[in-house]
């Protein structure tokens, strides 16, 4: 489960995460530390991809060539994320455990996504939701509100 | 022939001396801590400490080398202060693939040297130049916090 908390300034239409949490559950950690570190990690990527990655293609080719016009988070994009897991040994699985892999990357955009549609009132389509994109969505809903 | 400190031993290579820090400290002189991430100074993966300021060896041409103390992760892990930021880093889970590690724990050093005390905010802007794909930032700002903690005094 994910849960994502944005503030969308309505004037430079930026959108600021202010709080996020995740929990899950794998089964049994077999090391707790690791699959935490992967929940951090998997929402970093996510959030990334949900409010910063802009890939574009023209002709074949990426616009995007760089680090520099493709832009990743830095630590100073998102605030901490508050990782919890769920003991819940599974009976099928080595030492109670499930995978936890991808799992972490999979509900941080659609959370953040639906974050700034309440935020906004506009239903949200597209990612990633960079300051342009949520312009658009307020433009082509009519406006400010 | 271009002299300098590595890791408080003196070198001299011969070189071009336009030709990349990084390139003659990882094929010249051996030392594969430093990383190659981007290669046009964006991510922060070859970080090297020139007289303490860090700087990414990537786009520093070995010249401006000459005559200046260099510091890699190769010589930092021998330091108490090394010592203190691995142990750090391996008690909080702050590493998953660890390609970014070796420059992000140069960038602690550099930190934890200007700011032996750092908040988050000093911490998360500290790494700033240090991309991460897989850790995230959490838990890497959570060790270099407990680094500083435990390790009170060596900074």
């Amino acid at each position: 489960m994910n849960a994502v908390e944005v503030a969308v300034d309505p004037f430079t239409f930026e959108v600021k995460t202010e709080n996020v949490w995740t929990i899950y559950d794998v089964g049994y950690p077999v090391d707790r530390l690791i699959v935490e570190g992967q929940a951090h990690g998997g929402m970093s990527q996510a959030l990334g991809y949900a409010g910063l990655e802009k890939l574009q293609m023209r002709g074949g080719a990426f616009l995007q060539g760089n680090m520099a016009d493709y832009t990743i988070p830095t630590s100073l994009d998102f605030p901490a994320t508050r990782v919890q897991l769920v003991e819940n040994p599974y009976p099928f699985g080595p030492f109670g455990a499930k995978g936890a892999g991808e799992l972490v990357f999979d509900g941080g955009a659609p959370a953040f996504a639906l974050a700034v549609q309440n935020a906004l009132g506009t239903e949200v389509h597209r990612l990633p939701l960079t300051a342009e994109a949520v312009m658009t969505l307020v433009h082509d809903a009519g406006g400010r509100k | 022939m271009i002299a300098f400190t590595l890791n408080g031993k003196q070198v001299e290579v011969e070189a071009d001396p336009l030709a990349r820090l990084l390139d003659v400290l990882r094929d010249e002189l051996g030392d594969t801590s430093v990383k190659e991430g981007c290669g046009e100074g964006e991510c922060g993966a070859c970080l090297v400490l020139r007289n303490g300021e860090p700087l990414n060896s990537c786009i520093l041409p070995v010249g401006l080398a000459e005559g200046c103390d260099i510091v890699t992760m190769a010589g930092l892990r021998e330091t108490d202060r090394g010592r203190a930021l691995i142990d750090a880093y391996a008690r909080e889970g702050a590493v998953q693939c660890g390609f970014c590690i070796p420059g992000m724990v140069i960038a602690s050093e550099a930190l934890l040297n200007r700011d032996p005390n750092p908040d988050e905010a000093a911490i998360r802007t500290g790494i700033s130049g240090n991309l991460c794909r897989c850790t995230g930032y959490d838990l890497i700002v959570k060790a270099i916090s407990s680094a500083a903690r435990e390790g009170k005094g060596l900074w």
